[in-house]
């Protein structure tokens, strides 16, 4: 190391003579930095820039370095002048000497207008190795993806991604394979496009395994039969198709915050390409196949495919004007498989009638009908229905009891077993990077489908406090004002005449509002408590039981307090001919003979509270932000309680849907951008404190 | 104004470059005025450049906060023909002679200081990723008004003129040529520095090239 310092003085004195002219004597100009010794202890690690030259120091003999460039799996790369001032990067080969000197040489004299030039290798007085290459300035297709995360639009795309397959092309018709292909390694010399590293990184298994320094991002441009120790041309495509897709997009398809994730993504998931325009979406489909033999298996190909024809012109640069065709190569309707990440965990029985039900809804949207025959179904299904209410009823709501024990069983059942993973795991050797072991792997895959959720979740709990507080202030407030104005509604919809004097609804009105109040501000509670997390969902419906008896004892105090009769014999109902009548026809409704008793209120509130997950409903990262179905279980479930239960009606189950709608009106819900922004937002938070 | 008549050179250079660490190299100038011109041997100019321009081609003089470009020659504003001195604001795009653009950005609302960018394809003599206008302070890091934008620093490093020569300024412990200070610390004509996640040296110049 005493050497180096030594070095580095000549080397100041040379790089000043033939920097600028001479206007001072020589010894004035020698640089003082040369104190600083080159510090071999400071090897960079994570991303800190340290490097082991200094400026001004001259390791190789002729060459003076004058700052550090970066740093990559086999060492440090610097640049550089010649002693006649040439730009040159120098790259320190740290790792694996021979071999990565093997490769460069097999690399040495190749040209191509579109891969960085390498000039020579030389080798420094302690014996190692330095790679001599064309110092390249622009910015690299990194920082420009980084600056514009949407991508670019497809005709700049074309003008980044032509180059660059052409010279993979020549790369490979040369017998090299590139192996390390990444938005890093892609640089913008004035217009020019240019692709750095090749005849590197032999050893990609061996570093990638012990190598700290690398970043996660280096795994999102790996084939699947990598893992196998296969390093075929195939690997490259695979790589281009990945690139393409983030020009494009700006993201890369498969994203994970461990190796191991993405890895796993990139041997069982699809790529989500729905986003993507064609002809891009199918020539990356096809590059991205799992099986190399089935990917598309040259660079022409894939230009061809893209309706480019790598022979356009030898130097593309970013200022040529490029035309895409339209339409699909070859089999273009066929539409890439979708996503089999998100493995499905419903219930058989919902699944099948949510399958129903979308085929019904789809049959129903479909264009191709008249809008009177649907007016004749609709009429006829619900005179239908109403005409057979009386023993449709009972059935159905037999029937939901059913499905709900059924649906407990299973959950209880899952819960106890915790059923091993359904996502077919594909065999790889033990040489892959990174050896997981089989458990590691299924808890892996389970864990994907949920990661981006998880992520979600991570970042609403980074929300401070205060913020959440006054959220939750405004959903009390929203949920006050529409809690009397849809208390009002229900009153209407439960057959009560507004025009009849105000003491014979308004207790009942003010009951109902009290109670939607009071049961929406708990879900809206508990559900901005819980938000954070996912949480067991058992320790919280044993929670929401306790909530449910408070809230029944509070409705039974309210409606005596409020001197309700109950069942309501208020002149309002008597008069009504409402369609609740038709409830009327047996089971619950005759039986209650008199204001049920306090521990009928406590029964109905808890078993109501209890059997939903309320918080859900609360969840600002529910699906949307009013859904009816929710609704309309809600009210079947507590018609369900009824049943077994008997409570006054129609006003228990009316309570139960508008405190659903209330909460949902009140609570925050985000949409899919504002959930991205949000996780984005607290991400870059996490990194910059970190 | 006469470049030979102006401050001593050894004491306190007017000329230096900045070499950052897996950011790039900048040529930093701290005198008020600026002569750009045609690198060649003696020109006499503080930013020479290889291209097809003037010897002495326009000065770029700092008053207080402002800036003002005066012509020697042929020199076009956002596309105007310049004939008289004429202001400069940030983001603008300046013309010398036929093909060589340089671009003028004065972004950071703490300091007078601004950046001059090629924009063509020529490059300066010594190479530069840019040119750094110094006024008081100059300002390295991760933000993208700093005058030198270094992503993956934690925090700004400042370059701040005192007396006759330049200081830096960073929160924390770092080493200037190799001895540890603390804060703030003056800095010599050559010299590295080094924190926990950034380092760079500065290079004196000859006062004009």
């Amino acid at each position: 190391m005493l050497g180096n310092v030594s070095d580095g003085q000549i080397a100041g004195k040379h790089s000043m003579r033939d920097q600028a002219a001479t206007l001072e004597p020589e010894e004035e100009k020698q640089p003082k930095m040369q104190q600083q010794p080159p510090q071999a202890e400071h090897r960079p690690r994570g991303g800190t820039m340290k490097f082991t030259y200094a400026s001004g120091s001259k390791p190789l003999d002729g060459f003076t370095i004058k700052r550090g460039v970066g740093s990559g799996g086999f060492g440090e790369v610097f640049y550089a002048l010649s002693d006649a001032g040439k730009e040159v990067a120098l790259k320190h080969i740290q790792r694996n000497l021979d071999i990565e000197m093997r490769g460069v040489t097999h690399c040495l004299n190749l040209k191509h207008p579109h891969l960085v030039a390498l000039f020579d290798i030389r080798y420094d007085d302690a014996g190692e190795g330095w790679v001599v290459m064309e110092y390249v300035r622009g910015e690299n297709l990194k920082e420009i993806l980084d600056r514009r995360p949407n991508g670019l639009p497809p005709e700049e795309a074309i003008r980044w991604f032509r180059p660059i397959a052409a010279a993979v092309g020549y790369l490979h018709d040369h017998g090299i394979v590139h192996r390390d292909l990444k938005p890093g390694n892609i640089f913008n010399d004035a217009g020019t496009i240019k692709i750095g590293d090749y005849g590197l990184s032999k050893f990609i298994s061996v570093s990638r395994r012990s190598g700290q320094t690398e970043s996660v991002g280096t795994f999102h441009y790996m084939a699947p039969e990598i893992g196998k120790g296969v390093y075929g041309k195939e690997i490259d495509i695979y790589a281009l198709g990945i690139l393409l897709h983030e020009i494009l997009t700006g993201r890369v398809p498969f994203e994970g915050e461990s190796s191991q994730e993405i890895i796993m993504k990139h041997l069982t998931a699809e790529p989500e390409l729905r986003g993507v325009p064609e002809p891009f979406r199918t020539t990356i489909a096809q590059a991205l196949h799992k099986d190399p033999t089935k990917r598309t298996s040259t660079v022409e190909e894939m230009l061809a495919n893209l309706g480019v024809s790598k022979n356009e012109s030898v130097v593309a640069s970013l200022h040529d004007n490029v035309t895409i065709q339209n339409h699909a190569p070859g089999h273009a309707e066929n539409p890439p498989s979708q996503s089999i990440g998100a493995a499905d965990d419903r219930d058989p029985i919902h699944r099948a009638m949510t399958g129903a039900v979308q085929s019904v809804s789809h049959w129903w949207n479909n264009d191709n009908i008249s809008l009177f025959p649907k007016v004749l179904v609709l009429a006829a299904c619900s005179i239908a229905l109403i005409t057979n209410l009386g023993w449709l009823a009972p059935l159905g709501f037999l029937a939901a009891a059913a499905y709900m024990a059924y649906l407990l069983g299973r959950t209880i059942y899952l819960h106890m077993s915790d059923a091993p993973s359904k996502t077919p795991i594909t065999e790889y050797s033990p040489y892959h990077p990174v050896v997981m072991t089989r458990k590691e792997r299924a808890r892996q895959s389970r864990k994907q489908k949920r990661t981006r959720r998880e992520r979600e979740r991570a970042a609403l709990a980074a929300i401070p406090l205060d913020l959440r507080m006054k959220s939750l202030i405004g959903s009390f407030l929203i949920s006050a004002i529409s809690a009397a104005v849809i208390s009002l509604l229900a009153l209407v919809l439960g057959g009560v005449s507004i025009e009849a004097p105000l003491a014979t609804w308004a207790p009942l009105f003010g009951w109902l509002t009290i109670m939607t109040i009071c049961a929406s501000w708990s879900v809206l509670l508990l559900g901005k408590l819980w938000e954070p997390s996912s949480g067991d969902p058992w320790l919280r419906r044993f929670a929401m039981v306790g909530v449910g008896l408070l809230l029944g004892m509070i409705g039974y105090t309210a409606g005596n307090t409020l001197l309700l009769e109950m069942p309501i014999s208020a002149a309002g109902i008597e008069t009504s001919s409402g369609w609740h009548e038709n409830l009327n026809l047996r089971g619950w409704f005759q039986s209650v003979h008199q204001s049920p008793s306090a521990s009928t209120f406590a029964i109905v509130f808890a078993a109501q509270f209890g059997l939903l997950r309320w918080w859900k409903q609360a969840d600002p990262l529910r699906k949307t932000r009013l859904s009816l179905w929710t609704i309309g279980f809600t009210v079947l479930t507590s018609a369900v309680v009824n049943y077994f239960c008997p409570f006054i009606q129609p006003w228990g189950m009316i309570l139960v849907g508008a405190t659903s709608l209330v909460v949902q009106i009140s609570a925050p819900w985000y949409s899919l951008r504002e959930r991205d922004e949000l996780r984005q937002s607290q991400q870059i938070n996490a990194e910059t404190s970190a | 104004m006469n470049r030979s008549s102006a401050e001593p050179l050894a004491e306190a250079p007017s000329r230096r470059q900045l070499w950052v660490d897996g950011v790039g190299g900048f040529l930093l100038l701290t005198s008020p005025d600026i002569l750009i011109g045609q690198a060649t041997p003696q020109s006499g100019v503080d930013v020479p450049i290889l291209g097809d321009l003037s010897r002495r081609h326009a000065w770029i003089r700092r008053r207080g906060s402002e800036y003002v470009i005066e012509p020697l020659a042929e020199v076009r504003r956002r596309g105007k023909l310049l004939e008289q001195p004429t202001a400069l604001s940030d983001g603008d795009q300046v013309q010398l002679g036929r093909s060589v653009v340089l671009s003028f950005q004065k972004r950071h609302p703490l300091s007078a200081s601004a950046v001059l960018r090629l924009v063509s394809s020529q490059r300066t003599e010594p190479s530069t990723d840019a040119i750094l206008l110094m006024a008081e302070t100059c300002i390295l890091g991760p933000r993208s008004c700093n005058h030198v934008v270094c992503g993956g620093w934690k925090q700004d490093v400042v370059l701040y003129k005192q007396g006759e020569g330049l200081h830096v300024r960073s929160p924390g412990a770092f080493q200037v040529n190799g001895h540890a200070v603390r804060n703030k610390s003056p800095l010599a004509a050559d010299c590295s520095v080094q924190g926990e996640d950034f380092s760079f040296y500065l290079e004196r110049l000859a006062a004009s090239a």
